[in-house]
């Protein structure tokens, strides 16, 4: 039942590459919808996904100019869970900041019908059960068992032990196993 | 059980994860195996951990909106679409566009570096001198900005150089986001009552509403930002009609104020 070696779980058009540097094009085309499901994973929010991934695609414009050919998805990974931490501790730290004055002034969010099809076939208990997680456990969480990084590569991602890594892993799962529990034992009756 | 029983079982836990995970070293994967061959209990917590795992790896691959997916990859950073546009107004209040060059009140030189001092009410006459002229001039390609990421179908419409001051509109044909960069600082002690000083990201930035238009300045690694932005009488009113909306138009704005500055902070 272990796992060895690991393997990337949304690969996709992942490109261990040796070849050039890809443009900014490139990446949004090819990498979009990983970026955008990795976003999507860490913030549970179609509007904070999208809000994630123009940040993320910001940080590549500026990264590719020293980016090393390598795994772009790790890259990517690595590029997304960070700027979703940094807004993370951005909003605790400014909870309320830039409102303006007439708040209030807003427009309806309409989804349109091509999300709202791809949005109902999403498994809403277990991304529920992901975002019940504290942020850190949910970037571990997240990198391991949605990305498929290693605990090496989590650790770098985070910026923190590999110790950690393992802690956070086996929390979040811990609390994921009590929340999804029951649904599963049900779904094995 | 005692603190270090509860210690223990955490640590167990953890490798069992680990384990499952291809994540342990030989001498850890022999300790496992050997416990799991002789603990029921252990397998079946191994069991339970494989499937929550599994739960998770089963979450399928998003596509993005097909909207937002082709907002996406037609918004390369380096390459505006830039498209004329064509609107019948009334020139009964039109500005001259030639305020547009004054758009910052008085600029003194302090420390080697331009103090500015904003005049809000030219920045808003320049963005409504611009929004009615019926026709736009060509795009200067030298202003090479991208219609702020989260503003939905915006195009870039006017981009003029004055100096070193650069102005550029966007617009849906409904809503108008003008965007103004200066080298310089801003004079914080001489901005405008009745606005609200705040932070975007960590810069500080102040935010108000000037005749109807949400205006946002910020300072920026030795830039000056201005964001004038505006929506046609219909939009006000639908807007004000609508219950409170954390995904509304002026959180739009608020979140792409940031995005773009954050933007133009490495691209100029």
């Amino acid at each position: 039942m272990s796992d060895r070696p690991r393997r990337r779980r949304i690969a996709g058009n992942d490109t261990a590459d040796v070849g050039p540097v890809p443009t900014w094009e490139d990446v949004a085309r090819e990498h979009g919808a990983f970026i955008y499901t990795v976003a999507y994973r860490l913030t549970g929010s179609k509007h904070d996904a999208e809000d994630l991934v123009q940040d993320v695609l910001v940080r590549v414009q500026r990264g590719l100019r020293t980016y090393q050919p390598g795994s772009m998805q790790g890259w990517l990974s690595r590029i997304t869970t960070n700027a979703f931490l940094d807004e993370v501790r951005r909003k605790k730290r400014r909870p309320t900041d830039f409102l303006p004055d007439d708040a209030e002034r807003v427009l309806p969010a309409s989804a349109g019908a091509d999300e709202t099809l791809a949005h109902s076939s999403i498994p809403d208990e277990v991304q529920s059960a992901v975002m019940s997680l504290p942020e850190e456990y949910r970037a571990a969480v997240v990198l391991s068992d949605v990305v498929g990084l290693s605990y090496q590569e989590i650790s770098d991602t985070l910026d923190v032990p590999i110790g950690t890594v393992r802690s956070r892993i086996h929390r979040g799962r811990s609390q994921l196993r009590g929340l999804l529990g029951p649904q599963m034992e049900g779904d094995a009756s | 059980m005692s603190g270090d029983d509860a210690t223990e079982l955490t640590d167990a836990y953890e490798l069992l994860n680990a384990y499952l995970d291809g994540e342990v070293s030989d001498q850890e994967r022999a300790e496992v195996e050997e416990a799991l061959e002789a603990d029921a209990g252990i397998r079946a917590e191994l069991h339970a951990l494989h499937d929550t795992r599994q739960r998770i790896r089963e979450l399928p691959l998003l596509e993005m909106s097909d909207d937002f997916g082709a907002r996406i990859a037609r918004r390369s950073p380096f390459g505006p679409v830039a498209r004329p546009r064509r609107r019948s107004r009334t020139r009964a209040l039109a500005v001259s566009a030639a305020a547009s060059i004054a758009f910052w009140g008085a600029v003194a030189t302090s420390g080697g570096a331009n103090v500015v001092v904003p005049d809000i009410a030219s920045i808003v006459g320049a963005h409504s001198a611009v929004i009615l002229e019926e026709e736009h001039p060509a795009v200067d390609p030298s202003v090479m900005f991208t219609a702020p990421d989260g503003f939905e179908g915006f195009s870039l419409v006017y981009a003029r150089r004055h100096g070193n001051l650069a102005h550029a509109m966007y617009t849906d044909g409904v809503r108008d986001i003008s965007l103004f960069e200066q080298p310089g600082r801003i004079d914080w002690d001489r901005v405008p009552g009745g606005g609200q000083l705040t932070l975007i990201g960590s810069d500080r930035a102040w935010t108000g509403m000037v005749a109807g238009q949400t205006v946002t300045m910020v300072e920026r690694e030795g830039m000056v930002y201005a964001i004038v932005a505006s929506a046609d009488a219909p939009m006000d009113d639908m807007s004000t009609a609508m219950p409170g909306d954390s995904d509304g138009w002026f959180d739009h704005v608020r979140r792409a104020s940031r995005r773009t500055i954050d933007f133009f902070s490495f691209s100029s």
